[in-house]
């Protein structure tokens, strides 16, 4: 009878496990999340452009979250805005009526339009960093 | 369907619809606004549809308010793709903000 035996492979076995960790996700999903809150940043300057009440402030608490595993083992970020401006108000509460609008103010969203604008650049981002980590992993 | 049909739409279910802007019109009006280009279809080296994203804001002093079925209602009747995109409280104003996103058709 004949037979066939594959010897070398342990190696190989090591590299994808390798693969497999979920901490090498976070580093793709940071990759993606920043085209993503640069568009934002864009969309938000141009919103503040020419505003006497421009502080600053809000612009500057634009944040990524450190990317994190949820209990289903996928890896997740958030783009926020954090903290208070210097008059104690809340940025994501100014964040929020600057995209939403309100009964006293006019609706100036910057958001969605920057997320959809950053899509594709950022799936391809996410591509780039998964390849890269691939590649390092398989050079060994 | 175009911005207009969206505009006649939105007066059939209150007059007191604006385009872009108003402030505390009365005690329930709509204003919506076209923002950005939400998709398009190239033909011919040339753009041949182009999709909007539109928002439509109602604001509302009512509770369990019935301009919000009469809507959503009319959004599928006229079979357009539609999503509540939040509710917020006005606190000091006692508006009842729902925000939608719907799309039109930009005929070129």
């Amino acid at each position: 009878m004949a037979r066939l035996e594959i010897r070398g492979t342990e190696e190989l076995e090591i590299k994808l496990s390798k693969l497999a960790d979920p901490e090498l996700m976070k580093e793709v999903v940071w990759a993606g999340a920043q085209p993503v809150a640069d568009e934002i940043r864009k969309g938000l300057k141009k919103n503040l452009q020419g505003s006497e009440y421009a502080t600053g402030d809000l612009l500057s608490s634009l944040g990524i979250a450190p990317p994190d595993i949820d209990r289903n083992g996928n890896a997740n970020t958030k783009i926020g805005f954090h903290g208070y401006d210097r008059k104690g108000v809340p940025n994501v509460i100014k964040a929020r009526v600057m995209e939403s609008g309100s009964s006293k103010q006019k609706k100036r969203p910057f958001v969605r339009p920057a997320v959809r604008r950053a899509r594709k650049k950022s799936i391809n981002e996410m591509q780039k960093k998964i390849d890269e980590i691939t590649e390092n992993i398989m050079k060994g | 369907m175009t911005l207009k049909d969206i505009r006649d739409m939105l007066l059939e279910v209150t007059p007191n619809s604006f385009h872009q802007e108003a402030w505390q019109q009365t005690d329930e009006y709509i204003v919506w606004a076209e923002d950005s280009e939400a998709d398009a279809v190239h033909t011919d080296n040339q753009k041949s549809v182009q999709i909007l994203d539109v928002t439509v804001d109602v604001f509302t002093k009512n509770e369990y308010p019935e301009i919000i079925d009469k809507l959503q209602r009319k959004f599928n009747e006229k079979g357009i793709p539609w999503q509540l995109l939040s509710i917020q409280y006005e606190e000091d104003t006692k508006y009842t903000h729902y925000e939608y996103l719907i799309q039109a058709e930009w005929v070129m």
